[in-house]
């Protein structure tokens, strides 16, 4: 069976389609059969990894065609279901149907993945819900300033009125472009970890380049696999944070 | 007797060590300017005397072996090893040796093959 994992936070630019793309190629260029389905209308997965945006999403839950008809193979071990403007008709339908929220489990039954990634929109609605409620384990990136930590609020609400008729086996918090040089963020890190402990996982620094691997159509591991936000920080003779650590985890913790 | 429960981690090892680090950092910035400037100066004379330092992890069967040679040789264990290091890239790159019989692939996104060390150690035979 699937893994399947939910990438969320409500504030949007905190980058959970970067993360969604670097995780979900990491792992199937680490041997994993991994399917990224866009959830967001804005259709960036596709765009991220080269590929043109279509109506994957819209053919999958309204016209009900099977995963196998709508994913498009990405890279080796990589197929996505991509997503466009039509998106936004997918959920205006969903809204209208009954066990509404339960419109995705239903999608990706049976689907022949090792790791499902649902890549959310930057709002709650009824597909973020239905991500929610297939899934087995949440990442919530977030920056690391007071509006998108109170995005982390939101959607662990969310959760947590989720929870009542579904276990997650849980969660982790992604602080992303982490820029160590300023206080604000030092202060916010210590924050998140006060609250939420070893939840949070190590961050993802900052990193000018990785904003230009999608302008390329290339992954961080393709276009910049030595850049920090992939290789992370040197803190006493250890790697500390990036993509690289990002996947050793979920490799760990996750699967 | 009862086993003493061990503390639980509650902050993952990779962000502790970054909040220290910063916590390094905000007290380095409250001492007076000119004790800074002071460490910077001794930090950047340290760089240039130790400009080829690294840091590797080896096989701990190997560095034992590295350190016996330097030792039973009197040569300082450095130079063994650069002695070492610029010999194997001279042959590797002469053709003498190749890394294939020791590839594996990788699972990491960012390599595509480890070394086998370990098997190259056991079936080395690496006595005097």
């Amino acid at each position: 069976m699937a893994t399947i994992v939910t990438v969320a936070n409500q504030k949007g630019g905190v980058g959970k389609t970067t993360t969604a793309v670097t995780l979900g190629h990491g792992l199937a260029r680490a041997g994993r059969r991994v399917l990224i389905v866009d959830l967001d209308p804005q259709g960036h997965v596709a765009f991220a990894l080269g590929l043109k945006k279509s109506n994957g999403l819209y053919r999958l839950l309204v016209d009900q065609e099977t995963l196998r008809q709508v994913a498009v193979n990405a890279r080796p071990n990589l197929d996505i279901v991509p997503s466009d403007k039509t998106g936004e008709a997918a959920k205006r339908y969903v809204t209208t149907l009954n066990f509404r929220e339960k419109v995705l489990i239903r999608a990706l039954k049976g689907a022949v993945y090792d790791v499902i990634i649902l890549d959310t929109p930057p709002s709650i609605d009824v597909l973020h819900v239905a991500a929610l409620v297939a899934s087995h384990w949440v990442i919530i990136p977030t920056r690391l300033d007071s509006l998108a930590i109170d995005g982390v609020n939101e959607i662990l609400r969310s959760m947590g009125e989720i929870e009542q008729d579904h276990h997650f086996d849980g969660y982790s918090i992604v602080p992303t472009f982490y820029d160590r040089t300023t206080k604000e963020t030092a202060t916010n890190l210590r924050e998140l970890v006060g609250v939420f402990g070893d939840l949070v996982w190590a961050p993802i620094p900052q990193d000018t380049k990785a904003r230009e691997a999608a302008s390329y159509g290339q992954t961080l591991w393709e276009y910049t696999p030595e850049s920090p936000s992939v290789t992370g920080y040197q803190i006493d003779g250890k790697r500390v944070g990036g993509y690289l650590d990002l996947l050793a985890k979920f490799e760990e913790v996750i699967i | 007797m009862s086993e003493q429960p061990k503390r639980r981690q509650v902050i993952d090892p990779a962000v502790a060590a970054l909040m220290r680090r910063q916590d390094e950092k905000e007290a380095e910035a409250k001492t007076p300017k000119a004790e800074r400037a002071k460490r910077l100066k001794e930090r950047m004379k340290a760089a240039d005397r130790l400009p080829g330092r690294v840091n590797l992890d080896l096989p701990p069967a190997l560095k034992k072996q590295v350190f016996e040679l330097a030792e039973a040789e009197r040569i300082p264990v450095s130079q063994v090893v650069a002695f070492l290091l610029a010999e194997g890239i001279r042959r590797l790159r002469s053709g003498e040796l190749t890394f294939n019989p020791y590839r594996r692939p990788s699972k990491s996104p960012r390599y595509d093959w480890n070394l086998d060390i370990d098997d190259l150690v056991k079936n080395t035979d690496l006595s005097p």
